[in-house]
């Protein structure tokens, strides 16, 4: 049975989607690190709601000109990564994949990334002069959208595009002629993009961003039945799986609506929150426990790397992303791994939430631990967010240290398993 | 590499949750107190803006008259802010008022949207002093001629940042232009259709109150009575109800209002807390 699931992944990981998405994302990886750390560094120290920020009162001790630089500088890091990762994505995917057939790989991402522009320029609806792009299309929360784009172009470019093999010491006389040769699978996509731009032009779509999504977020953040915020987790965590990550991001950090001013209220009221009105709203359950600021599947497969050492790469790249995943950015490891369209965490990533959340519940209504309201600082580590969101109990921070301890027994076995297939995939490759 | 290389840096951040989340510890328990004496709060402020050309004085007879009738006496503070958002506080808050009226005026108070925007960033910086300084989780806004119109841009720019924590129940202006002097209603200054387009801001739970003073038939001797009416376009429909009140007779031109009887009684009726009277002794009877 093992060694059937162990021959099906591998034969997944071979497509030829899987294979480009991941030397894209290897490719990726050092801008991914570069965004999660300016991240991090933003949202504890150049956030007014941020972690360090506040608890060190830095407003009185940094100058503002100093603030506002360093804001500067880490807003501007994180948005030259994630901001536009999609345009980076669609590039190297449309490349590899193009690769992987000997086609002129880099005249298939030029194209990917002028598509990839055009349907962000579409779909600005403000016609804003000074911000002709739509951000959200370009973000890494939108990877899986560029992978596509990248993708379908470099199956153009398969089908239409003459074999290229590399030249050493082009002379303008082979560019010009190379230029030549992707004309037709480059037109042919350019076309098919500018259909699909006109699309969402006309049509006013608002592709992949947040609003998209609102109707699942706005559920998660506002339902109190326990079995809807399964379900949902569900789709949130597969979506994030998919390299779609608006929706589990928008449910990162503090969220405010009626019912989290209900159960704020009652517990300033009274003093604690055993009581309150909702006990199991979604966003809290699967922001403190569930997904744990991302401490619960990406911080414990880092740990685990960091103990098994049997694959080099894994290990730098856990070392790397160690920092920022323990404060919750967790994008860099996702990128870097990658976690993001491997089918190995597939089911671990959906199911370790599940888990965690149901025992938290079950914790809940037996009154061993308090439920989570306070507002928690930007920044805070996962595994604190329970410690604080419940005005420091003990309890829960014990409970929240046991649950982390038992997702990395859950995760041993899935990632001796991923270090094998990467194993095997490495040796076929050589074979 | 040794294999306990690793458990080095495993060791490390363990170190460092630790180290980060001691002061954090206190930080929190502080914060999450000064929240909770925030929400247990009885206090419910009546902060109050003159219009163009007036001081912290502007309101002194208003509140002598408000005083000689209420059952309890407000004690009042007045703020007044400089050029630079410095800010001179004088007064003080009775021990047991919980309805306090706090005046804030502001050196500059001249009249012009782009006196407004201004006077309306000032507005916010002695609000947020006041936060700071006293714990309440409600308030009620008057505003007289022109400030009305700064309490109008401070809800749409400003209250954002602490609608989460303090809620503004009321908002009554009096004799205010929110057209300027434009007394045709198809002719929108920039100010309106600013306040217009910024209208979906306006907190949906908010009661505002809108009186105007009838000199004439068209105004109140220097602001137009459509200008006052143009409030409507930007109030109705967004916030949970806009009640406009028309007030005549002796006292009823622009500067005067303040002063004027009626006002002081909407004043009191609709602004201020509803005085809890003794139960008369019969009553109490039947409650037993």
């Amino acid at each position: 049975m093992k060694e059937f699931t162990f021959n099906i992944l591998v034969r997944i990981q071979e497509y030829s989607f899987f294979r480009a998405a991941r030397h894209t994302m290897a490719m990726l990886m050092p801008i991914a690190v570069v965004g999660s750390y300016f991240k991090v560094l933003n949202d504890l120290v150049f956030t007014p709601n941020g972690l360090i920020y506040n608890i060190f009162s830095l407003d009185k001790i940094l100058s503002d000109h100093i603030w506002y630089a360093g804001s500067f500088v880490c807003r501007g890091m994180v948005e030259i990564t994630f901001g536009v990762f999609g345009v980076y994505a669609s590039y190297f995917m449309a490349r590899y994949t193009a690769r992987l057939y000997h086609k002129d790989s880099t005249m298939a991402g030029l194209t990917a990334v002028s598509i990839m522009l055009f349907c962000s320029y579409a779909s600005s609806s403000g016609r804003d002069a000074r911000m002709p792009f739509t951000a959200s299309l370009l973000q890494v929360n939108a990877l899986f959208i560029a992978l596509i784009v990248g993708y379908c172009v470099g199956q153009v470019f398969h089908l239409l595009g003459k074999n290229y093999s590399y030249v050493k010491d082009e002379g303008t006389k082979v560019l010009q002629k190379r230029a030549g040769a992707a004309a037709l699978p480059s037109f042919v996509s350019l076309l098919a993009g500018i259909l699909l731009g006109i699309i969402i032009y006309e049509l006013q779509l608002k592709l992949l961003n947040s609003a998209s999504f609102n109707e699942i977020v706005s559920r998660i953040q506002t339902t109190n039945n326990f079995a809807e915020v399964l379900v949902l987790s569900v789709v949130i965590t597969f979506l994030d799986w998919l390299g779609i990550g608006f929706p589990l991001h928008s449910l990162s950090g503090t969220v405010n609506n009626a019912y989290t001013a209900e159960n704020l209220t009652y517990t300033l009221r009274h003093g604690n929150s055993w009581n309150v009105p909702y006990k199991f709203l979604g966003s809290s359950l699967i922001n403190t426990y569930g997904t744990m600021g991302g401490a619960s599947v990406v911080l414990a497969i880092i740990v685990l790397m960091l103990l098994i050492r049997s694959n080099r790469e894994n290990e730098i790249n856990a070392k790397i992303n160690l920092l920022p995943a323990t404060f919750g950015s967790t994008l860099g490891f996702n990128i870097g791994l990658p976690l993001i369209l491997n089918p190995v965490f597939l089911i671990p990533s959906i199911v370790i939430p599940l888990i965690n959340m149901t025992l938290a519940a079950a914790a809940i209504s037996l009154h061993v631990i308090p439920v989570c309201v306070y507002q928690i600082l930007k920044g805070t580590p996962g595994l604190l967010v329970s410690f604080f969101g419940t005005n420091g109990n003990w309890a829960a921070l014990i409970f929240t240290i046991l649950l982390f301890l038992l997702d990395i027994v859950l995760l041993l076995p899935v990632v001796i398993f991923n270090e094998k297939m990467v194993t095997r995939i490495n040796n076929q490759k050589k074979g | 590499m040794n294999k306990k290389a690793n458990y080095k840096w495993l060791v490390l951040v363990v170190i460092m949750l630790t180290i980060l989340s001691i002061p954090s510890f206190f930080w929190m328990r502080k914060d999450n107190n000064a929240r909770a004496e925030r929400s247990k709060s009885l206090l419910s402020p009546v902060i109050m803006v003159p219009g163009s050309s007036a001081t912290t004085e502007r309101f002194n007879q208003l509140i002598d008259e408000l005083n000689k009738t209420t059952f309890k006496r407000h004690s009042v503070i007045k703020i007044t802010v400089s050029r630079e958002a410095k800010l001179t506080y004088s007064g003080a808050i009775g021990k047991n008022d919980l309805e306090p009226l706090i005046i804030i005026g502001f050196d500059n108070n001249k009249d012009g949207y782009t006196n407004i925007k201004k006077q309306a960033k000032w507005l916010n910086a002695a609000f947020k002093s006041l936060v700071q300084n006293y714990k309440f989780n409600n308030f009620k806004a008057f505003g007289h001629s022109n400030g009305g119109l700064i309490w109008t841009y401070w809800l749409e720019h400003y209250y954002a940042e602490y609608s989460g924590d303090i809620k503004i129940k009321k908002l009554m202006t009096l004799g205010t232009p929110y057209n300027f002097n434009e007394s045709n209603i198809n002719n929108r200054t920039q100010m309106l259709a600013d306040f217009i387009r910024n209208r979906s801001k306006l907190p949906t739970y908010l009661k505002v109150y809108s009186l105007s003073g009838g000199k004439n038939y068209e105004s109140d001797g220097i602001v137009p009575e459509t200008s006052v009416a143009a409030g409507k376009f930007i109030f109705q429909n967004q916030v949970k109800n806009y009640t406009a009140i028309t007030v005549t007779g002796e006292k009823a031109d622009h500067s005067d209002l303040p002063q004027n009887k009626q006002v002081i009684q909407a004043i009191r009726q609709y602004l201020l807390k509803k005085p809890e009277r003794p139960l008369k002794p019969n009553k109490r009877k039947e409650n037993h």
